[in-house]
């Protein structure tokens, strides 16, 4: 029967003989085995080694390509908008879980300073990276933090002028008009605010070294220094500009409401990257959600995101990064490590 | 929500790496289709659904290891697919397979039969050339000849100045060693 399988399987055999094969084969696995095996190693030892590239070949190759990306656009077009709802749903539910820790994790810590301001009392006020805070200044002026930043005020504002101070970090200030008291902010750049009664955001990460201001409603404007002496103007806000100065002092004013809207996209619960490097994606995911990263592959920093998130959780967010990117990750309790999709 | 798919770099390579691949190996997927198919057409079908899939996961394929058993892997069940539904086409259209009923009732049995494609690794390579060793001086010149020079049967009867029938003795020779050296690659 074996010189059966080798006739077969090497020149083809009669119907007859092929008859009588098929019933010795269902007779026992054995015989099946047997005839499986030789049927597999004789096309292990038979493949040609010889390469597809004659025309018709490669047509063939252009074809499966173009075929697959269409059909690969239609895939992605349904889970697309499920993946919307799903998301919209979940967001919904955070919006009121994220609104609680505002007050819970408002962190009051006091110091007392002796100061030129009589025997007032400086509050210092901190986010932890994943926490954000807000709070009402003795004038009814409100402030929100933005996960990892720090602001000194004090207990009641005196003089001619309300002065916060900042360390670092991201704050909106809603400031209540007082146009006899200007209201000073003093940032951690060389650098101060000077508002009468506006809406507007800074932004001054230390790590970032650059900070950039955005104004929403009102005037404003930017003075080099931080003491009252220093009175060189630097720039002055309308309402809808940012103005951006960069660690080595170079400074751009953008008049596009569009960039105001990402730059105070926080206080809303909105993540917004727009061409956003890994690396500032990192830096923000890592203050949004107290997450820490470790990468595998440094070439995943100059990867570029655009995306935009409304209090996503860090998984929901990782997922869509995933999707729209050739990364990859683990989480592990709190960090995360990032790889390269192979 | 905007959602907008940033190209890598690296995908201008693994684009290049699914074409090399297709060149490589198109033949030998078509020839594992047409074993068990024993149709041309139907064994390009299987292929370009092969590579088609090759394509659309070339992202998350390690190109450096060895290709050839996951290919072949697809193969066998985009085969068996196809086996599967002639097998069901014959029970009700009867007798317009007839000619073919019985190599295809053999050749879909012995593909469900087969597990691994890791005959088809590198390392069998190895066990080959080892095996080599334990075969008479004749079968292994005409198994070298066929196996790695590709030369058909009656081409190396005239180099050996022997008839094609004595080359596929020698060659059955050769096969039944390998299927001892081989068997735990093989069902």
């Amino acid at each position: 029967m074996e010189d059966l399988i080798f006739k077969y399987l090497m020149n083809g055999c009669s119907n007859e003989e092929q008859e009588s094969l098929q019933k010795w084969i269902e007779e026992s696995d054995e015989n099946l085995r047997l005839f499986s095996s030789m049927q597999l190693l004789y096309l292990s030892q038979t493949l040609p080694g010889s390469r597809a590239d004659t025309k018709e070949e490669l047509e063939l190759f252009k074809a499966i390509r173009e075929g697959s990306i269409r059909s690969r656009e239609r895939k992605v077009f349904a889970p697309k908008y499920l993946l919307v709802a799903s998301i919209a749903i979940l967001l919904l539910l955070n919006l009121f879980i994220n609104f609680i820790p505002f007050n819970r994790h408002y962190v009051d810590s006091y110091s007392a300073v002796a100061s030129g301001q009589g025997d007032s009392y400086n509050h210092t006020l901190y986010t932890e990276n994943g926490v954000k805070g807000y709070i009402v200044l003795p004038d009814s002026s409100k402030v929100w933090l933005n996960s990892g930043s720090k602001i000194i005020f004090p207990d009641k504002f005196s003089g001619k002028r309300r002065v916060v101070k900042i360390c670092s970090g991201e704050f909106f200030f809603d400031v209540v008009s007082k146009p006899d008291t200007p209201f000073v902010v003093q940032t951690n750049f060389d650098m101060r605010v000077e508002v009468v009664g506006t809406a507007f955001n800074i932004r001054a990460y230390s790590v970032d070294n650059e900070i950039q201001t955005s104004l929403v409603s009102g005037a404003l404007t930017l003075i080099k220094g931080t003491q009252i002496a220093d009175k060189e103007e630097v720039a002055h806000l309308q309402p809808n500009d940012s103005y951006l100065v960069k660690g080595d002092n170079s400074s751009v004013l953008i008049k596009n409401s569009q960039v105001v809207s990402t730059q105070t996209a926080w206080r809303r619960g909105e993540l917004i990257f727009e061409e956003t490097p890994f690396e500032k994606v990192i830096q923000s995911l890592t203050r949004w959600h107290g997450t820490t990263f470790y990468i595998d592959d440094p070439e995943i920093l100059n990867f570029k995101i655009t995306a935009s998130f409304k209090s996503a959780s860090i998984i929901e967010i990782m997922e869509m990064v995933k999707f729209c990117s050739p990364i990859d990750y683990i989480i592990n309790e709190n960090s995360i490590t990032l790889q390269k999709r192979k | 929500m905007k959602l907008r798919k940033k190209e890598s770099r690296s995908n201008s390579y693994t684009a290049q790496y699914v074409e090399e691949c297709y060149k490589t190996h198109l033949h030998k997927v078509v020839r594992f289709a047409y074993t068990y198919l024993g149709d041309a057409n139907a064994s390009y079908d299987v292929a370009s659904e092969v590579f088609t899939i090759l394509w659309e996961r070339r992202d998350s394929l390690d190109f450096s290891e060895d290709i050839v058993p996951f290919l072949m892997t697809i193969t066998k069940h985009r085969s068996l697919n196809r086996l599967k539904r002639l097998r069901v086409r014959n029970s009700y259209e009867k007798g317009i397979y007839n000619s073919n009923k019985a190599a295809l009732e053999m050749n879909y049995r012995s593909l469900s039969f087969v597990g691994s494609m890791d005959i088809f690794s590198k390392e069998v390579e190895q066990i080959i050339y080892d095996s080599l060793e334990e075969m008479p001086e004749s079968v292994k010149n005409t198994f070298i000849m066929s196996r790695f020079r590709e030369l058909k049967y009656h081409e190396i009867a005239k180099i050996e100045g022997v008839s094609i029938k004595a080359i596929e003795k020698r060659i059955s020779t050769a096969l039944k060693i390998l299927r001892i050296s081989l068997k735990e690659y093989l069902p």
